[in-house]
């Protein structure tokens, strides 16, 4: 009896050999490790890809294949005719959109890629300034693959909290909450060859609306994130404070280890009212100023600067992104876990926000100055 | 047959794997896709559903043990034969032994869908399908204890993914839990009965119950089985809800498994492949109970032999799961036997409890 | 089936009348000489002319001794009994005998047949030669620190070693024979109020059920013993070391000795217990925990490793990290073979080289490891044949199947990777998920001498949770295995314990 079940199993596992799963061998797929989505003159989604491919014969490491379709996927498909291996995007680690193809709306292309498993949800979201086919298509001597080289820099500088976390996550969950809307880091090729993060794009619903600057998104990550471990200058303007330099006329505070938090409370559901309340604190390393650091006087006039302009900067921002009718702090967040039964609706929404009021309060301390006294 | 079944002492079970037997035949396919489906219900309160689905089960546990404790050492096949009589008895006997083949079938297709839509899209439905029976042939002709083993390593070896939890829980708003009780009672109700497929298992409870070493202690640990399912879907569905935004939710077939998407390791960087394939170690035990409670069924109401039973129950399966392969076949089929062990999971205890009250009842004054 | 009718038709072959000693001496010359086939190694001696004939089978006894302690005194002076030589004689074994078929058996065992012409029974007189080493070191499970001695092929020796651990009035010593041929003397010990009756019955039971004809070393009758001979995991243990055999006897377990092999069989055994060595228990609790746990993370590494590679070159290469890419890729590039091949040819060669290694004279064997490391090893890569993080990969699995303290569990840990980078190979970690699976019920469904083979994981026993994976203070473990279903479940009392340890 023992012997006849050792045959049946031995013959169903031949059996089950037969039926191998189609194999991906790693160096049978070509690797995409970033997309480029721009529209194309007669409106159809050109695509950039780079594809990684690890040929020690060849003295590059990335091939940069361009396609042009209806459908995010047909990218893919069409950019498949022209490599020697099959492209795959399971090492996908950065999206970047053009700036045209945002200002119509399409964002949903990021919805879509959602559907394909093989897509991580920690892929990285940006902007262009300007087309992606550029971006991508930069080379210089020190960024040999420039897939990568994206990937490390927006790693780099999200986790330094200098750029909004943008994953795939978080702007898809932005994208489909009410109350609040996606954000994505803007990078731009300058003329020397060199990326850099110059600002953060603002979306009502999926369409861009307006752009700050990289200063100004320091504010917004202070108001979106719990911000740990950034470093900051802050541009005082004081009558009390003689700038060092007289030709610029601006004193500025270089903190470090800026902490901050913030907390949005409703207090009025009628005429939508906030509190913001911002708590940050930091070391200060050095003002551009004459002026003795010892003397705790003087610490706590700086203190009081700062938090006057940091104020001032975060009253810019909202106003700023209530005239776009952009909510990327995420407002309506709250207003709508707040109010019972609001049956908030995006539309609605925006209206609301741009007539709401937001009473910003800023609790700003220094923890210690730097090693000297 | 008699009613009372003793079980030999090689079979007999120590009471407190049944914390484990109850645990892992409940947490299983429905885990990684019930949240989306309750919260289409429920909305933001759809953690208050999966609390209150989850006391519902203890009542239901609670009047499962009540019944058989009316008896002593039997099951509910034996139960069905006092209470109905020998040909109504049998012919309820193999609508349960249907049922237990039911869950057997939607538990399988579904992971089937599962490994397909993440893994392999491309490997037919057939060879997942023969290779996770072998394995059931395997593991039901073992015997109890091995069934048993099964769940209990399939819970001990799983207790790593909970760990993964931290990953999520750097993405939460906890705003979206905001407002308490928005959704009014009837949708939270709704969101509860969606709950039935998720929940179901505990019926083991009445196949079981013979085997168990103390039977005073039963109450005890298959409370604690159930209370561990519930808190284990209460913090998922919390840490789900938190995690994505309502639109997203919508979108997301199995949001358990997209909380893996994030999750990313130092030697590992995406641990939903490897948690999509693990996740044949946690279904497992599902299979071999539900197998292996259709078998006893058979032993029990027809005094059959098991061996050629389990060989004709696995190639029945078979051409039952390679039929169900398309996506809307599988959610047909689910919502149909979502509907019917509602029924029979949730309802019947309550009527089987009061029909033996009153045979006991009558049978006694018959005496007197 | 097959050999039960032939001993049957084998006990038919002598008639019962002929089974008595016969009276005159020829007739007892023949008779001795036909039921041994005329074998050149008979020796006949008779003493003067007192009647005495000495019958043996030459090589068995001991020469000087049958001449200092038996023909000596016997030469010159004449008997008119038996009786009388066996009070005459100064010998340890001597008894008497008026069986054919039981002398003949006695010359066998390396007695001296003292025929005296006339007399219906005979002297078995025992003067076996000894052949055989004296006690060595051993070197098949060597340890740092604990005793170092092994067990010899021969069971006296052994019995003497087992004695000198356990100063014990219970420690019983039951002797069986096994084999209707070579008749091996089989030993089972146990340590009586300690060890379950039932396990000692149902194991002696198995042992007289036996029939086979010959049974050369003990690991054979692990075989024969085993309950399920389809399994490729060893169900007993095997061990060379009288101090662990002590140390299992004393925790409840049975063990058997087979005349001339020098490896003891424990039994009942569960899984993690050959992931356990001596040693754990000679050095502090924390240092054993640590040993254990690597070794049963070796375990894994060894089983999973190479499969997890295959599985993830072939089907997923999203899993590796953006680190592992270019490294793996680029050693990847110049290989012609997909990746379940190339993991196969490799683990193929690497078994090569050890059972060459195995089977080669000690000092050619060294050579091996010069002719893997480098020829095979770093050409393989150079050619471009394999992968250099295979080589890696391989190397570590097969380092982590050598830190397994059994030899016989090393074996199966490399046997059992094969399926799985087959499995691997073909459906990824989906295979290599079903392959884990059946592992775990084969494990679950196994069983050693009636005890669950997964004991004391499942069914659970917390309190047998403290000497299993981990190794917790000696002083809280005073409870012996449930495994063994010990009658005196307890070591010691753990109340009075405490005020010494």
């Amino acid at each position: 009896m023992r012997t006849k079940g050792w045959i049946w199993s031995c013959s169903f596992s031949f059996l089950l050999l037969c039926g191998c799963a189609q194999p991906k061998v790693l160096e049978e797929v070509g690797l995409v490790t970033t997309y480029g989505y721009d529209i194309s003159k007669n409106g159809s989604i050109l695509g950039t890809m780079v594809e990684l491919t690890i040929d020690p014969a060849s003295p590059k490491d990335v091939v940069i294949l361009e396609s042009e379709a209806l459908s995010v996927r047909g990218i893919r498909n069409n950019a498949n005719n022209k490599t020697s291996k099959r492209l795959a995007s399971g090492q996908l680690r950065v999206i970047i959109y053009g700036e045209e193809i945002l200002k119509q709306g399409r964002t949903g292309i990021a919805e879509t890629l959602t559907s394909d498993p093989s897509i991580s949800d920690m892929t990285y979201l940006a902007m262009a300034d300007g087309t992606a086919r550029d971006l991508l298509k930069l080379k210089t001597e020190h960024i040999p693959d420039i897939g990568n080289h994206l990937y490390k820099l927006i790693d780099q500088n999200t986790k330094g909290r200098v750029m909004p976390s943008a994953t795939l996550q978080e702007v898809l969950h932005n994208l489909f909450s009410i109350g609040k809307e996606p954000i994505l880091p803007i990078l731009k090729k300058d003329g020397k060859g060199e990326v850099g993060f110059t600002g953060v794009a603002l979306f009502k619903e999926s369409k861009l609306v307006g752009k700050i600057n990289s200063d100004q998104s320091f504010y917004l990550n202070l108001i979106i994130d719990k911000y740990k471990g950034g470093n900051k200058d802050v541009e005082i303007k004081s009558s009390k404070l003689k700038p060092r330099n007289q030709q610029l006329n601006k004193t500025v505070a270089s903190l470090d280890a800026v902490n901050g938090s913030s907390k949005i409370k409703l207090i009025n559901r009628e005429k939508v009212e906030f509190d913001l309340d911002v708590k940050v604190d930091g070391r200060l390393l050095e003002v551009t100023s004459m002026i003795d650091l010892g003397n705790q006087e003087n610490i706590k006039l700086v203190e009081k600067e700062i938090t006057k302009s940091i104020k001032r900067e975060i009253e810019k921002l909202i106003a700023y992104c209530q005239s776009k009718e952009s909510d990327a702090m995420g407002f309506g967040e709250i207003y709508r876990s707040s109010v019972r039964h609001s049956n908030l609706t995006d539309k609605r929404w925006y209206k609301m926000f741009k007539e709401a009021k937001v009473n910003v309060n800023v609790d700003f301390s220094v923890k210690r100055t730097g090693l000297n006294e | 047959m008699k009613v009372q079944y003793q079980a030999k002492p090689q079979y007999i079970l120590s009471t407190f794997i049944l914390f484990f037997i109850i645990h892992s035949i409940q947490v299983g396919i429905g885990i990684q896709g019930f949240q989306r489906i309750i919260f289409s219900e429920a909305k933001n309160d759809s953690w208050i559903s999966v609390v209150l689905a989850g006391v519902f089960t203890h009542i239901v546990v609670f009047f499962i043990i009540k019944t058989l404790q009316l008896y002593g050492p039997t099951d509910i096949y034996g139960i069905h034969i006092e209470v109905y009589g020998k040909w109504i008895g049998k012919a309820v006997n193999c609508i349960y032994i249907f049922y237990c083949l039911g869950m057997f079938v939607v538990i399988l297709n579904n992971y089937i869908e599962v490994i397909q839509t993440w893994v392999f899209p491309t490997v037919p439905t057939w060879l997942f399908s023969i290779s996770i029976l072998l394995l059931v042939v395997y593991g039901v002709t073992g015997g109890i204890r091995v069934i048993a083993g099964a769940g209990f390593f399939s819970i001990i070896l799983s207790v790593w993914i909970l760990s993964f939890i931290g990953y999520p829980l750097r993405f939460v708003d906890f705003h979206h839990l905001l407002p308490v009780m928005e959704s009014n009672i009837t949708s939270i109700l709704k969101g509860s009965y969606k709950m039935t497929i998720t929940l179901i298992g505990f019926e083991i409870l009445y196949i079981v119950y013979p085997f168990m070493e103390d039977r005073k202690k039963v109450i005890k640990y298959a409370h604690l089985g159930v209370a561990a399912t519930n808190i284990l879907y209460l913090i998922l569905m919390l840490l789900t809800l938190s995690y994505f935004s309502p639109g997203q939710l919508e979108n997301t077939n199995w949001p358990t498994l997209s909380l893996f998407k994030i999750v990313k390791l130092p030697f590992i960087e995406r641990t939903e492949y490897v948690a999509v394939s693990y996740w044949l170690l946690i279904i497992l035990p599902n299979l071999l109970l539900y197998m292996w409670a259709a078998v006893r069924g058979i032993k029990r109401s027809f005094e059959r032999k098991t061996k050629g039973v389990i060989w004709f129950f696995t190639i029945f399966l078979f051409f039952v799961s390679i039929f169900i392969n398309t996506r809307s076949k599988i959610n047909q089929f689910n919502d149909f036997f979502d509907n019917i062990a509602f029924y029979i999971a949730f309802c019947y205890p309550f009527i089987l409890y009061i029909l033996a009250l009153i045979k006991k009842k009558m049978t006694s004054l018959k005496e007197n | 089936m097959f050999f039960k009718k032939l001993f049957s038709t084998k006990g038919n072959l002598i008639p019962k009348d002929q089974n008595l000693i016969p009276e005159t001496r020829e007739k007892m010359s023949t008779e001795f000489k036909q039921r041994l086939q005329n074998s050149a190694d008979i020796s006949e001696n008779e003493i003067g002319a007192s009647g005495i004939t000495l019958f043996s089978i030459g090589t068995l006894i001991d020469k000087t001794m049958l001449h200092r302690d038996i023909i000596d005194p016997l030469k010159g002076l004449s008997f008119d009994s038996t009786q009388k030589i066996m009070e005459h004689l100064s010998i340890g074994e001597i008894e008497k005998s008026n069986q054919m078929e039981k002398a003949v058996q006695a010359a066998l065992d390396g007695n001296v047949i003292i025929f005296l012409d006339g007399n219906s029974s005979v002297l078995l007189a025992k003067i076996p030669s000894r052949v055989g080493r004296s006690v060595s070191y051993a070197q098949n499970e060597s340890q740092v620190i604990g005793p170092q001695m092994a067990f010899t092929e021969s069971l006296l020796t052994n019995m003497t070693l087992i004695r000198s651990y356990i100063k014990d009035t219970s420690l019983c010593i039951e002797n069986l024979q096994v084999g209707s041929r070579t008749n091996k003397l089989v030993s089972i010990v146990y340590i009586n109020g300690i060890v379950s009756e039932q396990m000692v019955g149902s194991l002696r039971k198995r042992i007289q059920e036996i029939k086979m004809d010959g049974i050369l070393d003990s690991s054979v009758l692990e075989q024969l013993l085993a309950e399920n001979s389809l399994t490729i995991f060893p169900q007993m243990a095997l061990t060379e070391r009288p101090d662990r055999v002590s140390d299992w006897l004393l925790k409840g377990k049975v063990a058997i000795f087979v005349d001339g092999s020098s490896l003891a069989i424990v039994c009942p055994q569960s899984f993690m217990e050959f992931f356990q060595s001596m040693e754990d228990s000679n050095v502090n609790w924390q240092i054993a925990t640590f040993w254990r746990l690597l070794r049963f993370t070796a375990l894994f590494l060894s089983v999973f490793f190479t499969a997890l590679y295959v599985a993830s070159l072939t089907f997923h290469y999203e899993v590796i990290p953006q680190t592992l890419l270019f490294t793996l890729s680029e050693s990847r590039a110049k290989v012609p073979f997909p990746p379940i091949i190339e993991a196969l040819l490799l683990e193929f060669i690497m078994e090569l080289l050890r059972e060459a290694g195995a089977r080669l004279p000690t000092k050619v064997g060294q050579t091996m490891g010069i002719v893997g490391g480098i020829v095979i090893g770093t050409a393989a890569v150079e050619a471009g044949f394999t992968s250099n993080i295979l080589i890696i990969i391989i190397s570590l699995g097969a380092l982590g199947s050598f830190v397994t303290p059994s030899y016989t569990m090393g074996n199966v840990i490399r046997i059992v990777r094969f399926p799985l980078i087959i499995l691997a190979g073909f459906w990824g970690f989906y295979g290599m998920m079903f392959g884990f699976c059946f592992l775990l019920l084969h494990l679950l469904r196994q069983t050693s001498l009636g005890s669950p083979y997964l004991s004391p994981f499942y069914p659970p026993r917390f309190a047998d949770w403290k000497d299993s994976i981990i190794r917790l203070p000696l002083s809280i473990t005073n409870k012996r295995p449930d495994l063994t279903r010990a009658e005196d479940e307890y070591k010691f009392d753990p109340i009075k314990a405490k005020k010494h340890n």
